[in-house]
């Protein structure tokens, strides 16, 4: 257990730097009135923050800053099932250590409130990451005593170790805020940025004003909603209001102006630090290289044969502690300890190729996940993600290996279209933006052979994938347990119904990233369609896909999607004998920019041949494009439901 | 077992040794140089094989007077085949809970070419967990597809009493093997189940005893659908028997757990009691005339009132601060529940077992590792109570503690005096009319056939309706209506759902066991598919998709359900006047599974068709938990039953 409270020491910061904060650090009010009061504005709301603030002090010492952030938060609990909001949990890392940790519930009592004060604060390490191991540490606790109209304090202090991370302030969270605040002090000689999103100058205040050689800037909103919380929405850094501080220099006690990150210019020369003497000329590297590529291979055939051996040797695990989070480990420690993170894969990469007189270069890249770009936020917010680039004739081939399957070529679906900071030369960058793939480059085609028998649909087909289709399967396919591929196979190939049964199946090429992936399998269906006197009734889209994959009308979030796809199949309906075809449906199809459809019906000397194909065309859909979206996934839908009749020959 | 008891409170009575500190640790270690292992064909072919694992426990006094220490070492060799195995298997994290020091790790991992790749030490990391105890990490170094990865440790730790080890795995494991050594005035024993060797004393010359097991090959468990994996798994638990240092008796037995977790259940005295008093009044039990509403209300105020803080310490066990601070753990919070039936007088008793999901609880090994959940009987009621599952109420325990053994601890009054008495009974299961999800459907087919009209209601009994209501009651208001949209919504791929709604809102003590009852209507095009003059209902999925169990290969665990449960659906469907159905036997299923004359699965399908009203009812039940592997054909065909009805299609021609 960790003893975060000094009550001498919060004292002493309350009055140095809050002020403001100190007055509401009380237990001032009525219990009966304050709950009353904020029952009756949100009758719905199990609990609102009254109170959220930053303090921010940016100061000098010593010819280097010192950053500090008083973090202070109040709720009130207004329902009878507010207890999940009990739970407190605060961030900390080797860049944000926290201390002066006070968390208290002030219980309603008659006229007053009585103090029931955190006593346990526990450490425990941060269980979803991807990241084996870094320095974050998460500081649980519980509040006691919640119930309607008990209120919450917590204070606690950030000391920001690096001014180039000093992260950012969204004022809405999932619950209503009353008043919320940011408040950043610099002494004179700091020069600050702040950079805003999606609307943020319009709706919160701003204030600036200078006290005895410090500047002050407030900005601060009230009652700000609560956010809503939808599933498979982008980050909430693509809608929300928010505001990025960046400390563009200050000024030395020698005068001199030290520069942070006053342009995209400053990012990159940290940056450069951080690979500096990657690039060099190392004997165990070149062991490797002669089994892997041969001398007259192309220099697009070496890269892309480096790049598959890296993909295929070093395996995905990330240390992270301090700025080890952000400098790459030299390619002969990855290629000995055969394993490494996004950095060392770039590090391996770019030595591999540099020892084969190929010049490859490093790339910091934001996922999807981040909506900035460096030529608008000069910041390392931008980015979280490290590749490797290498440049054949005009293009760009960019080679993230972390995509354990993805063909070369290909950049990893999670940066397509994001903005990439390309290290061209020691004091050179380019700023390229990765593209985006067409749904005919991530396709999923399906041709099938079947005929009928005692209820029975009996067949075989192929599946081929390409492109991220290829990638997301792969990582499905290979498994270290049989019976986990045959179900993923199985789910896979489900057409008809939960009777589907694959009875035998073969994948190739799942090693080559070359070639298609491609499924040859047997199936079955039971109990699938109907025969009555002399007439079957089937319906051919066995998969139906798409239908019914509307969106409700009061979503208010875009959907995302990894990626853009094409599905299409052949399907053959071999017609029993003695039996004759006496109705087709119809061919239909619709085309929109983010969702088009084709079915076509062909009926040739004793079979039906059926294709369809449909597309996905978007990454982000948004609210404005969902009418166009549900009306055309109805119309694919109705065409689900058309069905084939055969019937009896008359027997001469 | 954390629960049960503080370590520090047994060693100076049970670990009392006369004997001399002669034993010395012996350091384990490995094969120095080795070549990669050689494997036929078919073992050459698995994506992944354990080729080695090997446990050792040694029990030592290190210092005069005091309680001894255990090292603990685990050693496994894996050979991996393909990507995943490798990934699955490259992140070790030793769990440093108890742990005093680690004494010794060696990882290494051998090529395909032969090479050999050490661990450097100084890469190994730790992670604190304040919280579930933390780990040392770290990460095999030049690991190959094709190749071996090898690691062992030795940790010290405190003594333990008790210990468990799952054997079998999801993969073949070659060369099990197991070691326990400890000072000769300790007798420990041991029980293996399904199927693993028992261990045998194979050395009681030294001053010490050594006990052992080893086999050659266990293979590896799938996980199957309703089965209990852990529960089926090759396992060994052991427990420390006797200290002939200190007595003859019998160490740990289920009296002794008794009778200490009794005394710290009922630790609290007068002044802890008048607070409980005080929340009885707030409660309001006073006018209320049998014992069950008082124990009913006073149980929903707490589950209101009250939340659970699993990780905090013996603080959330004390009776008054839990009353102050309004949460307590596990322990706590049954502590709160025993005073406060004590205070309104039920007699109760406080039962201890451990989830069946896990592993059931042998009544003849009288090891505490199995008491682990806190249940409470109130025998006057015939009832049992969860005291930290919020979600349920006075009736209703969570199902994986209920066909099961408990330990139920009595207390017993002998003139003035309570003591507790222990014993190992069943906990009974509710049969299948308890545990229900029905559905009434009334449908509509317009003449323009464009799609399916239906009015539903679904309703839920038993312990998921229970956390149904406690879900919605944590919701915010949007996404209670998308709950219970949700609920409807699973019954066909389009489901348009027009006007949904919870028949009773407001939960209280008095209701918190009724049914959880949904109403609503929706439109479902894809059950009418059309070809010219004749139209296709697809009847069978007014009851949504319902699962295939598949098995293909032989059954190898017994059937064990969550629970018993039933389905009933009732169907109405008006037919378009100018319709015939062609087809209407295809309705008619009975599958059914009998065991000594009673019925204990089912479903039963039947219909009646007057004018244009088709009427059908379908009543599938389970009704028992367990069933042996060798029949389970017949289960499979009752679940599957169900599957083959949601495909019953009518087919409808235009008169």
């Amino acid at each position: 257990m960790m003893n975060y409270t000094n009550k001498l020491f919060i004292g002493l910061l309350l009055v140095i730097f809050l002020g403001a904060l100190s007055n509401l650090y009380g237990q001032t009010g009525d219990p009966e009135a304050t709950f009353a009061r904020y029952k009756s504005l949100y009758p719905d709301e199990q609990a609102i923050y009254l109170v959220l603030k930053q303090h921010m002090n940016i100061s000098m010492a010593n010819d280097s800053l010192m950053i500090t952030t008083s973090h202070y938060e109040e709720m009130l609990h207004l329902g009878e099932n507010s207890k999940p909001y009990a739970q407190g949990k605060i961030y900390s890392s080797s860049f944000i250590r926290v201390s002066q940790l006070d968390a208290k519930t002030l219980v309603p009592a008659k006229k007053k409130y009585e103090v029931e004060q955190v006593k346990e604060f526990k450490e425990s390490f941060d269980k979803d990451s991807n990241i084996f191991y870094d320095d974050v540490k998460y500081i649980n606790f519980l509040f006691p005593a919640i119930q309607p109209g008990a209120r919450t304090q917590l204070l606690y202090t950030e000391k920001v170790t690096d001014p180039h991370f000093l992260g950012q302030y969204r004022p809405a969270t999932f619950i209503p805020v009353i008043e919320s605040e940011f408040v950043v002090t610099i002494d004179d000689g700091i020069d600050i940025n702040f950079y805003t999103f999606h609307g943020f100058e319009d709706i919160y205040s701003r204030e600036e004003k200078s006290i005895g050689g410090k500047r002050i800037f407030r900005f601060s909103g009230k009652n700000i909603p609560k956010i809503k919380f939808e599933t498979n929405s982008p980050s909430l850094s693509y809608d929300e209001p928010h505001l990025i501080p960046v400390i563009r220099s200050f000024t030395s006690s020698g005068n001199d102006k030290v520069k942070v990150l006053s342009s995209l210019q400053d990012l990159y020369s940290w940056y450069r630090g951080f690979i500096h003497d990657l690039k060099k000329d190392d004997p165990s590297i070149k062991g490797i290289l002669d089994s892997i590529v041969n001398p007259e291979d192309t220099e697009l055939e070496k890269v892309r044969k480096v790049f598959y051996w890296v993909q295929d040797n070093i395996k995905y695990i990330a240390f992270e502690q301090g700025m080890r989070g952000l400098i790459p480990h030299p390619g002969s420690y990855v290629l000995n300890n055969r394993y490494g993170d996004c950095k060392d894969m770039s590090s391996i990469i770019i030595s591999m190729l540099h020892q084969l007189g190929i010049d490859a270069k490093f790339v910091w890249i934001g996922s999807r996940d981040l909506p900035y770009k460096y030529s608008q936020l000069p910041s390392p917010m931008v980015d979280n993600h490290m590749i490797a680039a290498y440049q054949h004739g005009k293009d760009w081939v960019f080679l993230d290996a972390t995509g354990q399957y993805i063909p070369f070529g290909y950049p990893t679906s999670m940066i397509q279209g994001k903005e990439a900071l390309v290290a061209v030369e020691e004091d050179h960058y380019e700023l390229v933006t990765v593209p985006v793939q067409t749904p005919s480059e991530s396709i999923m085609s399906d041709s099938y052979t079947y005929s009928i028998e005692n209820g029975m649909v009996k067949g075989e087909g192929k599946l081929q994938l390409t492109g991220h289709a290829r990638v997301f399967n792969a990582y499905k396919m290979i498994k270290s347990n049989k019976t986990s591929v045959d179900n993923y196979v199985n789910r896979l190939l489900s057409r008809g119904s939960n009777k589907f049964f694959v009875d035998n199946y073969q994948i190739a090429h799942l090693d080559n990233r070359d070639e298609p992936i491609a499924l040859d399998y047997q199936f079955r269906v039971e109990d699938y369609y109907r025969t009555t006197g002399s007439q079957i009734f089937f319906n051919m889209n066995m998969d139906k896909g798409m239908a019914g994959s509307t969106i409700k009308p009061d979503r208010v979030h875009s959907l995302e999607n990894e990626y853009q796809y094409v599905n299409s199949s052949e399907a053959i309906f071999n017609i029993p004998e003695g039996y004759a075809v006496s109705f087709v449906p119809q061919d239909s199809g619709i085309d929109t920019d983010i969702f088009s459809y084709k079915i076509t019906y062909t009926q040739e000397a004793n079979r039906i041949v059926q294709k369809r194909d449909y597309q996905i065309k978007y990454l982000q859909l948004h609210p404005q494009q969902f009418p166009v979206w549900n009306e055309a996934i109805k119309h694919y839908s109705e065409s689900m439901r058309q069905v084939v009749i055969l019937s009896k020959k008359e027997t001469e | 077992m954390k629960n049960i008891y503080p370590v520090s409170l047994f060693i100076c009575f049970v670990f009392l040794s006369n004997s001399s500190m002669g034993q010395q640790f012996e350091e384990y270690t490995w094969t120095p140089d080795r070549a990669l292992t050689s494997l036929d064909k078919a073992e050459a072919d698995l994506p992944l094989l354990y080729l080695k694992r090997s446990i050792q426990y040694q029990y030592l006094y290190e210092e005069e007077g005091k309680e001894p220490v255990c090292y603990l070492t685990d050693h496994q060799i894996i050979r991996v085949n393909n990507d995943e195995a490798l990934q699955r298997v490259n992140r070790i994290y030793i769990p440093t809970e108890n742990m005093i020091e680690l004494i010794d790790v060696k990882a290494r991992t051998i090529t395909p070419s032969g090479k050999v790749v050490l661990l450097d030490e100084s890469n190994i990391r730790e992670v604190k967990d304040e919280e579930e105890g933390g780990y040392q990490i770290f990460a095999i170094e030049g690991a190959e597809i094709g190749g071996e990865v090898e690691y062992f440790y030795t940790k010290k730790i405190t003594a333990r009493y008790f210990g468990r080890e799952f054997a079998q795995l999801k993969y073949p494991l070659k060369d099990f093997s197991f070691t326990l050594t400890c000072p000769e005035n300790l007798e420990f024993e041991f029980r293996s189940y399904n199927g693993l060797p028992q261990v045998t004393q194979s050395d009681t010359s030294k001053s010490f005893n050594r006990y052992t097991l080893h086999t050659d090959y266990i293979e590896d468990l799938p996980e199957e659908a309703f089965s209990s994996f852990d529960g089926s798994r090759q396992r060994l638990d052991f427990k420390l028997s006797y200290n002939s240092a200190s007595s003859k008796n019998r160490l740990f037995t289920w009296n002794d757990a008794a009778s200490r977790i009794y005394n710290q259940i009922y630790s609290f005295g007068p002044a802890e009691m008048k607070d409980v008093k005080k929340l009885l009044k707030v409660v309001g039990v006073d006018k209320l005339a049998t014992a069950k509403e008082k124990i009913s209300k006073t149980e929903h105020y707490v589950k209101t009132n009250f939340y659970l803080n699993e990780n905090a310490g013996s603080e959330a066990e004390d009776l008054s601060t839990i009353l102050r601070q309004k949460f307590g753990n596990e322990r706590g919070l049954t502590i709160l529940f025993a005073a406060l039936l004590t205070e309104l007088g039920v007699s109760h008793e406080i039962v201890l077992t451990q989830s069946r999901s896990e592993v059931y609880f042998d009544k003849d090994f009288d090891t505490w590792s199995s008491l682990n959940d806190y249940v409470i009987y109130l025998p006057d009621l015939g009832s049992y109570l969860a005291p930290y599952a919020f979600e349920l109420r006075l009736g209703n325990i969570p199902s994986d503690l209920t066909a099961t053994n408990g330990l139920y601890i009595r207390p017993m009054k002998v003139r003035d005096f309570t003591y507790p008495v222990a014993e190992v009974r069943w906990i009974p299961e509710p049969d299948h009319t308890m545990e229900f999800d029905n559905l009434a459907i009334d449908v509509k087919i317009p003449d323009d056939l464009s799609a399916a009209i239906i009015d539903v209601q679904r309703s839920f009994g038993g312990v998921q309706a229970s956390y149904l209501k406690s879900i919605y009651e944590f919701l915010e208001p949007e996404k209670k209506q998308d709950l219970l949209e949700e609920m409807i919504e699973f019954l066909a791929i389009d489901a348009e759902v027009e006007n949904v709604s919870l028949d009773n809102k407001s939960f209280t003590y008095q209701n918190w066991n009724d049914p959880f009852v949904i109403t609503a209507n929706y439109k479902a095009p894809s059950y009418l598919e059309l070809a010219g003059d004749i139209m296709l209902f697809k009847v069978g999925e007014l009851i949504g998709p319902q699962s295939e169990l598949y098995q293909d290969e032989k059954r190898i665990t017994r059937v064990q359900n969550t629970n018993n449960r039933s389905y009933f659906r009732k169907i109405q469907i008006h037919l378009p006047p100018d319709f015939l159905i062609e087809n209407a036997g295809d309705i008619d299923m009975n599958v059914q599974v009998e065991e000594d004359g009673r019925v204990i699965y089912a479903f039963k399908s039947t219909h009646q068709l007057q004018n244009a009203l088709l009427s059908i009812t379908i009543d599938e039940f389970y009704n028992e938990i367990y069933f042996p592997q060798e029949r389970f054909e017949e289960f499979r065909k009752v679940v599957n039953a169900a599957a083959d009805w949601n495909k019953v299609t009518l087919v409808m021609k235009r008169k």
